[in-house]
């Protein structure tokens, strides 16, 4: 079934067979996370070939592969290794992928098993009929492996309805490159936003009561046929001034700091019990401030049974450009498959991003002092009523500098 | 009742320290026979960042308790906290159809509201953690027992303290790493305002490494709770980005020099920023008891009354904290003090009077309890 025929509002049953598939040990991180989040574990599946990176998630249905071999070294990053272990184990995934109608994959495109389950299960998900949602987890760029990533891209492209990017090199920006964050908490921190944004496309995908908007289909309408990429950003907040509370937090989150996010269509999906048309005026106000864009499209949801008080607002930023940092028209030029022109403009795709990136990067340093948190200075912004209560008192609340306190 | 005579044993896991304390029951009190500390690793404002270390520390903090007490530990009860934890005040009510005389059947039937309230809530994010009956209400009086008595309508007021689910589920997985069950998670600052004895009245304030819980109790009944994402972390951080001193030099001179009575001697002293921060940190807690004061409908719109307070946790040591409680909430303060132990441990003692007052409770058979009791927990 194509993506574009899917008719949210008719398939009232679709949503109880969704299955979302970690492999290996990035996918099974952020899968463990899911779980935390709530959600159910009749939805998560883990794989990998190693048994130890399977016996420290907590995620109950686990398939191992190449047992026979004696399963505990893993592929060691051998795509064509990973690939003859998934066949192996092709029955597991047979019985799987006939017990789901949606499949949603969740690995590293570095190499591997993350990167052969998202080339063999995608086939074979696509062969079976079923809709295939990829969440790639992009390796840092000065591992060199982006190759991988963009042969992948063109090895998935016919058969996966969308692909959802989680460049490392954007999510640590703040946490491990620039701060000299600890390293093993600035993961966990990634593996809990990544959980998180794979949620929300969950939710989006189980909701059935839409207020207004097509729910699902306005989502992957926002894909082309050809190049599918998005990133997405949720913020939920609570009572008195919850709009602009949303917002802050959504521009603190650094998949869409970057200053390439700006500028892109994006659809934005709100769900409340008791959202109001004052609110939806000032929510487009203070998001054209931070995120402008010529066309935004909203999706209110409605859920009675959401607590009185809160909101839930998530962005979903369609992307095609963002990896490659090449624009529209000159991605159309990279699909028509010219091998010699696509490194060009990659090369100057490239620089020129780079260049964005320096010159919009004072864009985003934070005014008074804000920076100065010392020792909390690798946690992200402890926001209280929009403040960041990691920052010293005196200094937030210009005590001394009024020079009155005597 | 077999539960009595058995050890049991309260957990406390803390940014800064992990605490295990195990109990035994003696006639209506209880004697505390081990007690055991470990740094904390993994944790962070109440949750679990990296579940190896934090898994670590917990084993090493059970095995020593094993050993201390040649025994096995297979459950605790565990205080939970964190600055994603909210609460608020809700009215159950129901209506009589008649002016006539409240029977049992009508309190059941307040039961049966109170739990649809519950499933209408199943697919939230978050969770109840903890549910406690304040007091019936007929034409905005309080009541506690309505048996008898004449109305067309019957309300109850309930406190709920609730978390996000990933919150409810960390904790309790950490414990099964190391083999342990989860018998009960217990709202930190309500156990912690047990350690106080039988206080009635008062505003609980437990001031933790890198996060203050509070409890607001008007007759026994807790009434407002909250936990603020600001500890004793942030005073020793402020005077170390201000003075630019080393945090452990400031951590030392918050604990021997810092005054609050001094905060106008020195611009940019040390008494004066943490003067700053704990009077910020107190303002937002009188503002969030006074939302929750606010919505409870047997009270009139306004601010809390003069409440007095009862710190306890590290920075409760801070000298002249008292005088700044004492001028932000107006009524009188008292700190956590023991011979045996130190004002960090507030929460896991108040934990035992709180397991111990909860066995007690077994035995009180009135309608009124019953329904307390059935509405106590959700997990």
């Amino acid at each position: 079934m194509k993506i574009s025929e899917y008719n949210w509002l008719s398939h009232k049953t679709y949503s109880q067979n969704v299955k979302i598939l970690g492999a290996g040990s990035a996918g099974i991180r952020v899968l463990d996370q899911l779980v935390f989040s709530g959600i159910e574990q009749s939805s998560l599946c883990v794989l990998d070939s190693d048994q130890s990176s399977l016996k420290q998630s907590i995620v109950e249905h686990q398939i191992l592969l190449g047992e026979s071999k004696g399963a505990n070294i893993g592929s060691e990053g051998n795509t064509d290794l990973a690939l003859q272990d998934l066949e192996k184990s092709s029955k597991s995934f047979e019985s799987l992928l006939d017990s789901c109608d949606f499949l949603m994959i969740c690995a590293s495109t570095s190499g591997g098993i993350g990167f052969a389950s998202i080339e063999w299960l995608t086939q074979l998900a696509k062969s079976k009929e079923k809709t295939v949602l990829v969440f790639g987890i992009i390796p840092f760029s000065f591992l060199n492996s982006n190759s991988n990533f963009e042969n992948l891209q063109k090895k998935i492209s016919p058969s996966v309805d969308g692909i959802f990017l989680f460049p490392n090199d954007n999510l640590s920006t703040a946490n491990v490159l620039e701060t000299g964050g600890l390293v093993e908490e600035s993961f966990a921190q990634m593996n809990r936003l990544i959980a998180e944004e794979i949620k929300t496309i969950f939710l989006f995908i189980q909701s059935q009561d839409l207020a207004l908007g097509n729910g699902f289909s306005d989502l992957l309408s926002l894909f082309p046929s050809e190049d599918k990429f998005a990133l997405v950003a949720t913020a939920i907040a609570f009572g008195e001034n919850r709009v602009q509370k949303c917002v802050r937090s959504l521009k603190n989150q650094l998949l869409i700091q970057s200053p390439c996010s700006r500028n892109l269509t994006k659809l934005i999906s709100i769900t409340s019990s008791d959202f109001g048309l004052y609110e939806m005026q000032l929510l487009s106000k203070e998001l054209e401030k931070h995120f402008p864009a010529e066309k935004n499209s909203y999706q209110l949801m409605i859920d009675k049974s959401a607590p009185s008080d809160s909101l839930r607002v998530s962005l979903v930023l369609y992307n095609q450009s963002f990896i490659l940092g090449s624009e529209e028209k000159e991605t159309s030029v990279i699909s028509s498959g010219k091998e010699e022109k696509q490194k060009v403009i990659r090369k100057k795709s490239t620089e020129k991003l780079k260049k964005i990136k320096s010159n919009l990067a004072n864009q985003f340093e934070l005014d008074f002092l804000e920076t100065e948190k010392g020792k909390f200075n690798e946690h992200k912004a402890n926001l209280w009523e929009g403040q960041d209560l990691d920052i010293p008192t005196i200094y937030r609340l210009k005590i001394c500098q009024e020079d009155d306190i005597q | 009742m077999a539960f009595k005579k058995e050890i049991y044993f309260a957990l406390d896991i803390g940014s800064h320290s992990m605490r295990l304390f195990a109990a035994r029951p003696v006639e209506d009190d209880f004697e505390i026979v081990g007690y055991k500390s470990v740094d904390s690793e993994g944790i962070f404002r109440g949750e679990v960042i990296s579940l190896k270390d934090a898994s670590l520390a917990l084993s090493n903090l059970k095995n020593e308790m094993m050993e201390g007490l040649d025994m096995e530990i297979d459950s605790v009860y565990l205080a939970i906290n964190s600055p994603k934890i909210r609460s608020s005040n809700e009215i159950l009510s129901i209506s009589l159809g008649e002016m006539r005389e409240i029977k049992e059947r009508d309190i059941q039937t307040l039961e049966t509201e109170e739990l649809e309230r519950n499933d209408s809530q199943a697919l939230k994010d978050y969770v109840v953690i903890k549910k406690i009956a304040q007091n019936y209400l007929i034409d905005d009086k309080t009541y506690p027992d309505v048996l008898g008595l004449s109305s067309d309508k019957l309300a109850m007021g309930i406190h709920y303290v609730e978390g996000p689910k990933s919150l409810s589920n960390e904790l309790p997985h950490l414990l099964k790493e190391v083999k342990l069950e989860c018998k009960e998670l217990v709202f930190s600052p309500l156990a912690m305002s047990q350690a106080f004895g039988d206080v009635k009245n008062g505003l609980f304030i437990d001031i933790g490494k890198t996060y203050t819980g509070y409890l607001l109790k008007d007759s026994g009944i807790p009434i407002a709770s909250g936990c603020i994402p600001v500890g004793g972390d942030h005073i020793t951080n402020d005077i170390s980005v201000i003075t630019k001193m080393k945090f452990y030099d400031a951590e030392k001179l918050k604990k021997e020099e810092v005054n609050l009575e001094e905060f106008s001697s020195k611009k940019n002293s040390p008494s004066q920023i943490a003067f700053f921060r704990m009077k910020e940190l107190f303002e937002i807690i009188r503002s969030q008891v006074n939302i929750s004061f606010q919505n409870l409908s047997n009270h009139q719109i306004g601010s809390i009354p003069k409440t007095s307070v009862y710190l306890a946790g590290g920075s409760s040591q801070i000298k002249g904290i008292d005088f700044l409680a004492k001028s932000i909430f107006g009524g009188e303060c008292s700190i956590f003090q023991s011979e045996n132990l130190n004002s960090s441990d507030a929460v896991v003692l108040g934990l035992l009077y709180y397991i111990s007052k909860q066995n007690l409770q077994f035995e009180n058979k009135s309608l009124f309890s019953k329904f307390i009791s059935n509405i106590k927990d959700s997990f």
